[in-house]
């Protein structure tokens, strides 16, 4: 055996050190993000777990003037208003109250009061059924301003007990005696005890009306049913009791009861939209107020897994230093031993040397955000949580009874309506994959006095955005189908009156079931400009989805688009590897091979061949 | 018959090290392409790339060897006897001819070895590995960069550079049959030893 040489020690020694410098570089502290700058969560102490817990300073329950009897909703408000003396001011200043959003520089006025859609309508000429949605009571004429009919509802967001229900036609006032609606009574609250106990909003009392627009649970959005007053984290880690129990308020920071967050234009945020860390964002919450620019490279996942825990593991305190109590609802999960990105280890060598080289999958990921929105690879599908979403509604078909003239309703195998007199026929999907399209945030509505071209299918908004434009970024949406009625002379979309005012109103649809009878009334009271002929027409509409979020594990992977075939099939604006390949060049290249390997195996039979047969060229030994 | 030292132990690991990196890199990246699933697109890429670093490291290390030892001699193209060679690949080989070149350790490449070996190293090899890296590095590039080049270009040239390796592949696996007996240029290759006809 050779002795070692000094060279061989020297090289080895050599060699150690610069293993143990990098292997240094690891316990490198990077900051992971303060664990007590917690996430100001705005809570309720809803009974029920649907919200975290928190003492609040003021009990209702022992207000002198919250115990009394009250007449109804409005009495009940003024009663608020005598310490919340500005709350009434804020609520009529914002969008819950105006049903009005004008939407950006070339000002498409929006908002329930103005937009015709394939679910419902419009909401003119139907007002007591609709606006048992508004924030408040006795809205019941569209074509004047809320604030001079009209007086806020403070329960229905600050309703704690969940008990708190509007009746469904009645302007937003709730039952005041048992009353029916189809088929179910609805029973007076106790609006005494539900003063004294209101609270923050939560995910119920927002949901109240959030989840169930366009008649049902979760019929419009695809993303918002009620599956998530307590959802498992699967559902949405963000709302989920298991994942960080935000409530609605959480990302859709009210200030003043200005609520930011419209689905009417979108903060579909790039470079050019620097938000601020969790609290104080300004205006409203997105993804990167809390996960930052670069949420898949190792540090940034770990500080928003701080907050994604099982309650014991929370921040003791809340924003103003109130400790939180216990709250009765968290279970125990197992799920933080199965979380993505959680070891409170230093990163391995490898993965410093990765991450320091700069290409982990993690960096690449990193490298889409500019291009693909967040909720593109983390919400894979949308209504999963148990309640299937409409696709389709077919107002053409509405108005066929039961022989004895009852309404028909029929329902499809899981129980869910299919076919109703009032509505038509509908279809629901539930785990729908999203379509996709660049978004800039901006939507551009067809509205009613909009000429349509009954050619094709309508549609009732169209996404804006383009790829390369800077600040687009492919979106995933719902497209609701449906087929409504329109003026075939005008080319326009009509607005139906549906809901009878009154035993005597005989131009409402669900009264007459006469639509010519309908449509005319509903024109003549809005002075929208009706021929007398009318259609219907199929209409599509496009709903962003931004809730849902599924754990990091269940994301998208690289393969949903990265191939043929896959999600973005029909974004063909730019190369995507793995799907876009130059044809001609795959020619060349099996061409190219093709012949090497021909030729190789011919050359070797001939050499076989000359090999048994002995030849020999003539002239050579 | 001589038993000559041809191939050195780093050659043999250099070439062994690579071959498998090549090998793997050709797969993992046709799998990206589509014409083939092995793996998901995720684990593909992941190889793809560790496989990338593995054989930069490899290649920085045969580079300054070939100029330390002064085997980059043995690239130096030349037209003598070129003419030769090629005839005895297309024709004197299927009738029963010797092979013109005499290999000596200062001699081991035929010019038309020297020929082909030169426009991998030089042209074929350069423009997968340059177009590799640009398309690794797309979110990088500077202005002057994305002014006049697109990714469809860089994609195309890479996977041109990978049907044109793959061509060579299945040229150079075959010509390792070619030696004195079937399998001695591949003993040769693994022992370093190579069995040569005694010529002077």
């Amino acid at each position: 055996m050779r002795s070692i040489h000094c060279r061989t020690i020297v090289i080895l020694v050599a060699g150690g050190l610069a293993l143990a410098g990098l292997w240094g570089l690891d316990a490198e502290a990077t900051p992971v993000g303060d664990a007590t700058a917690d996430q100001g969560t705005n809570t309720a102490s809803p009974a029920d777990g649907t919200g975290p817990v928190v003492t609040s300073t003021a009990d209702h329950s022992k207000f002198k003037v919250l115990q009394r009897r009250f007449r109804n909703g409005p009495d009940v408000t003024d009663t608020c208003l005598s310490c919340h003396t500005e709350a009434a001011k804020q609520v009529q200043a914002s969008i819950h109250w105006t049903w009005e959003f004008p939407a950006g520089a070339d000002g498409q006025m929006l908002g329930k009061r103005h937009v015709i859609n394939s679910f419902c309508g419009q909401v003119a000429t139907n007002e007591p059924r609709c606006t048992s949605c508004h924030a408040g009571y006795d809205w019941t004429d569209m074509a004047k301003h809320a604030s001079e009919q009209a007086t806020v509802d403070c329960l229905v967001c600050h309703d704690t007990t969940g008990r708190y229900k509007k009746f469904p036609t009645a302007a937003g006032h709730p039952a005041y005696e048992p009353k029916t609606f189809m088929g179910k009574t609805f029973q007076p609250p106790d609006l005494t005890r539900i003063a004294q106990q209101v609270g923050r909003t939560n995910r119920r009392s927002c949901g109240s009306c959030h989840f169930y627009g366009g008649s049902g649970d979760g019929v419009k959005h695809g993303d918002l049913d009620s599956s998530l007053i307590k959802p498992p984290r699967s559902l949405d880690v963000h709302m989920s009791p298991d994942g960080a129990n935000l409530t609605c308020a959480d990302c859709h920071n009210p200030r003043s009861h200005d609520l930011p967050g419209s689905r009417y234009v979108m903060t579909v945020s790039g470079s050019d939209n620097p938000d601020t860390p969790f609290p104080g964002y300004q205006p409203r919450a997105s993804c990167r107020s809390c996960h930052g620019a670069n949420p898949h490279t190792r540090n940034e996942l770990r500080r928003a897994d701080q907050k994604d825990r099982n309650q014991k593991d929370r921040p003791q305190k809340d924003r103003h230093g109130q400790s939180r109590g216990e709250d009765s609802m968290a279970t125990a999960t197992d799920d933080s031993a199965s979380d993505a990105g959680a070891p409170e280890t230093a990163p391995s060598l490898a993965t410093t040397l990765a991450i320091r080289l700069g290409t982990t999958l993690g960096r690449k990921l990193d490298e889409h955000t500019n291009v693909i929105a967040c909720q593109t690879c983390h919400i894979p599908s949308f209504a999963r949580g148990g309640v299937p979403t409409a696709v389709w509604w077919d107002w053409s078909t509405a108005g066929r009874k039961k022989e004895d003239g009852e309404l028909l309703i029929e329902k499809d195998p899981a129980g869910w309506v299919r076919y109703h007199t009032l509505l038509g026929d509908f279809r629901r999907e539930a785990d729908v994959t999203p379509s996709y399209a660049f978004f800039d945030g901006t939507i551009r509505y067809t509205l009613v006095g909009d000429k349509i071209d009954d050619r094709e299918i309508v549609p009732i908004n169209r996404i804006v955005g383009a790829y390369g434009d800077g600040h687009s970024r492919i979106w995933p949406f719902k497209v609701m189908r449906g087929r409504q009625p329109y003026d075939t002379e005008n080319k326009t979309l009509l607005i139906n009156h549906m809901f009878p005012k009154s035993k005597e109103d005989t131009g409402a649809f669900w009264e007459m079931f006469n639509w010519v009878l309908s449509l005319e009334t509903a024109a003549e009271e809005t002075g929208q400009d009706f021929s007398g002929n009318h259609d219907f027409i199929e209409t599509s509409m496009h709903w962003p989805i931004t809730h849902m979020v599924a754990p990091a594990e269940d994301a998208l992977r690289c393969d949903a688009c990265h191939t043929t075939g896959g999600r973005l099939e029909g974004l063909t604006e730019f190369f995507l590897p793995g799907r876009d390949s130059n044809e001609a060049l795959d020619r060349f290249g099996l061409l190219l091979v093709g012949f090497m390997t021909v030729g190789v195996a011919v050359h070797s039979i001939l050499r076989i061949l000359q090999r048994s047969l002995r030849l020999r060229r003539k002239g050579k030994k | 018959m001589a038993q000559l030292y041809v191939y050195t132990r780093f050659e043999r690991f250099w070439h062994w090290t690579q071959a498998m990196l090549v090998i793997g890199l050709g797969v993992t990246g046709f799998d990206l392409h589509g014409t083939i699933d092995l793996f998901s697109f995720e684990q593909a890429s992941e190889l793809h790339r560790y496989m990338l670093w593995a054989l930069i490291v490899i290649w920085i290390m045969a580079i300054f060897w070939h100029f330390t030892t002064g085997e980059w001699r043995h690239y130096i193209p030349t037209s003598k006897n070129l003419w030769e060679v090629i005839d005895y690949c297309a024709v004197g080989i299927v009738m029963g001819d010797d092979h013109p070149f005499i290999k000596s350790p200062r001699r081991k490449l035929n010019p038309l070895q020297r020929l082909v070996y030169l426009v991998l190293k030089l042209m074929i090899n350069p423009l997968i590995l340059i177009s590799g890296l640009l398309y690794l590095y797309y979110k990088d590039w500077p202005a002057w960069v994305s002014q006049d080049l697109t990714l469809t270009d860089v994609a195309t040239a890479h996977v041109l550079g990978a049907y044109l390796m793959t061509a060579y592949l299945i040229g150079h696996v075959y010509m390792a049959t070619t030696g004195h007996k079937l399998f001695s240029l591949l003993k040769a290759m693994i022992t370093g030893y190579e069995e040569v006809p005694d010529r002077l």
